[in-house]
């Protein structure tokens, strides 16, 4: 790995400042700037396994950090979402509308999976907080979703300690095949409801 | 509007098949990536468990090629159990930053190569010899 890398860099930062990096770096992950916060967690994982951080306090650092990036996502959209959809004229796409629905529909199947997914998870925060969802609601599913994600990561460097850098590639593939599993389940969703709605229309008619 | 539909539904279908076909890609990757960890015999039963036993032992000065540049010294010295000031005398390291600085950074403020740096810290923890009390 090279050092200058922006994964070199932030881990020189965590084993500097610890946990207050731990929290900086997962933080601005959870916003939506692109930090490879999964090959960070597993090595922060790796370095409590050796004894040189504590597992529960970088836990507890990563969710927080996660969990108020994705609030201030969800209270940026809640508060000017609306304005900036119809500034750009954007309210009037059929797919925004489409996606804002899908997400009040099945609010804590999205927010809860799409943690897991790290990538589709800004998105969902937007448009959580566009389309109302409520804030406990949000809260609730967010925080259990970034448990099992941050916990699960920090568990692989944990058991697989120095050769983390190793398994990243797998955690990797392993994140982008939850992300297609997940788009291909909401696909599928809005198809059926398309055929349902189609065939509802058609015993109408007759 | 019935056809507005289908061609809806076509299109979803479409994105279906496609995401389908990187799902399979994806999973070929999986598998190769898997078979290059039971190569390098990273991931076997016994090495897992090795692994997850003696993860708070500290790691053997034959196991120094893991040195990295952006490791600190602290952190080097933890991994490896070597004592504080050993790095510091072995590399004539003078920065009164010393534990608590990335090897690269150092490497820099001294106009050195960072990677030339970290082979000689790697050097350095290769050769320790610990002593027996």
């Amino acid at each position: 790995m090279a050092y200058g890398s922006v994964i070199g860099v932030l881990l020189s930062y965590v084993l500097l400042y610890k946990y207050f990096a731990i929290f900086g770096a997962i933080f601005l992950a959870g916003i939506i700037v692109p930090i490879p916060a999964s090959e960070l967690l597993m090595a922060v994982g790796a370095f409590a396994g050796q004894g040189y951080m504590n597992f529960w306090l970088a836990l507890a650092a990563g969710l927080a950090g996660n969990v108020l990036g994705d609030l201030v996502d969800f209270f940026l959209a809640r508060r000017y979402g609306t304005a900036v959809l119809r500034k750009f004229r954007l309210d009037k796409r059929k797919f925004i509308g489409a996606l804002e629905a899908e997400v009040r529909r099945d609010a804590p199947f999205m927010i809860f999976s799409t943690r897991i997914a790290g990538a589709l998870g800004p998105a969902v925060n937007v448009f959580s907080g566009i389309s109302g969802v409520s804030f406990k609601k949000f809260l609730f599913y967010d925080a259990t979703g970034n448990l099992v994600d941050i916990g699960g990561l920090l568990l692989i460097g944990y058991a697989v300690g120095s050769y983390w850098e190793s398994f990243s590639d797998v955690v990797g593939i392993i994140v982008a095949i939850t992300v297609v599993a997940i788009v291909m389940f909401i696909l599928w969703r809005i198809s059926r409801r398309i055929i349902r709605r189609g065939s509802a229309a058609g015993d109408e008619a007759a | 509007m019935e056809t507005l539909k289908r061609n809806k539904g076509n299109y979803i279908k479409a994105a279906l098949a496609v995401l389908a076909a990187v799902l399979i890609v994806l999973f070929i990757l999986l598998f190769r990536q898997y078979s290059d960890l039971r190569r390098e015999r990273l991931l076997n039963e016994q090495a897992v468990w090795l692994s997850f036993a003696s993860r708070r032992a500290p790691l053997p000065p034959t196991e120094a090629a893991i040195i990295q540049p952006w490791m600190t010294f602290d952190y080097v010295n933890r991994v490896f159990a070597l004592p504080r000031a050993y790095l510091q005398t072995a590399l004539n390291v003078a920065d009164p930053r010393y534990p608590q600085i990335p090897l690269y950074r150092y490497a820099e403020s001294q106009h050195l190569d960072p990677w030339a740096f970290t082979d000689e810290v790697r050097n350095s923890v290769k050769i320790y010899q610990p002593t027996i009390q």
